[in-house]
């Protein structure tokens, strides 16, 4: 006789925390899911409902410095800008807090470039300052001499576009990252199609239908990462916290 | 604000061609039963088909009567 597939239903509060941020977390099963020997266990995403409550410029992400060096300085310094989730208005209003020869800015949704206007002399450090490419410069060293345009268009998601839902403890031959051309856990990719401190609920149409090389299932091992492979962290708590 | 829910479907997908555990059957034997099961399988056909033969037989014979009848039926006794 057939089995009826069985769902699970995963919330990241009920998970035992496998990571500091809380996209990461083990769940156990009371019953073991096993297959007969004539059967493939198949894992599909059905719904995935979160919040866009992640920062686009942190610490973690290792983006969020901004190294210059002012006119007639010996030294560069480095502006660390505090985490959280900026437009490029909010970015730029940071910045020229905290550069004082950084005298004014503007932005064109336009072009969907940045102009920075400085005190000649200034150099911006942008071949070591990750935060560049949210701003559109290319990895190069820059020194003012009246103003300075982005190279390319501002990129406030730092080419974070989607989420993708691993399961880590199982394995599986059907999807392949173009990041290492490997087979990999991902089991969806989810679009981050909801602006800051929303929530969104994906339900995809056709969800991919990961089979399984492994004849049973005792617990599920769920990451929450960007591509990159970065957990992300949603700010939030995990494993029954309150 | 910041928890997620995700729902997972686990499905059990039948195995037609390449079962997961392979058991250690003896490759001869296996060549038996295969041979054994296609016999079986011809002779299988061969019933199937005589028998539909027959019963194409018995339509062709039944629809020949049929019209046999209705002719006589049709037929007026003075001619």
């Amino acid at each position: 006789m057939a089995h009826t597939p069985v769902y699970l239903t995963i919330r990241s509060k009920d998970l035992q925390n496998l990571s500091a941020a809380n996209s990461y977390g083990r769940m156990p099963l009371q019953s073991t899911i096993t297959a007969s020997e004539d059967e493939t266990l198949v894992v599909k995403l059905l719904s995935f409902t979160w919040p866009n409550s992640f920062y686009n410029l942190s610490a973690s992400l290792a983006n969020n410095t901004l190294i210059y060096r002012a006119p007639n300085a010996i030294s560069d310094t480095t502006i660390v800008v505090p985490d959280g989730n900026y437009c490029i208005i909010e970015l730029l209003a940071y910045l020229s807090s905290v550069i004082p020869s950084l005298t004014d800015y503007t932005y064109s949704e336009i072009t969907n470039k940045v102009t920075l206007t400085a005190t000649s002399g200034t150099t911006f450090r942008f071949d070591i300052s990750p935060i560049r490419r949210m701003l559109g410069f290319n990895g190069t060293s820059y020194t003012v001499t009246s103003t300075l345009t982005s190279d390319r268009i501002v990129d406030m998601t730092d080419a974070k576009t989607s989420l993708l839902l691993r399961i880590t403890n199982l394995s599986a031959q059907s999807v392949i990252e173009s990041s290492h051309s490997r087979f990999t856990n991902v089991v969806a990719v989810i679009p981050i199609d909801v602006c800051r401190n929303h929530i969104t609920s994906y339900r995809p149409q056709n969800p991919m239908k990961i089979a399984l090389t492994q004849g049973s299932i005792s617990d599920v091992q769920i990451a929450i990462t960007f591509e990159e492979g970065q957990h992300v962290e949603f700010n939030g708590r995990l494993g029954g916290s309150a | 604000m910041a928890d997620w829910e995700a729902v997972l479907e686990i499905s059990y997908m039948k195995e037609v061609h390449a079962p997961r555990h392979k058991t250690n059957v003896d490759p001869a034997l296996l060549k038996r039963m295969q041979l054994h099961y296609a016999e079986v399988d011809k002779r299988a056909n061969g019933v199937r088909g005589l028998t539909q033969f027959a019963n194409v037989v018995k339509r062709k014979l039944s629809g020949v009567k049929q019209i046999d009848d209705r002719r006589r039926s049709n037929e007026s006794p003075s001619t």
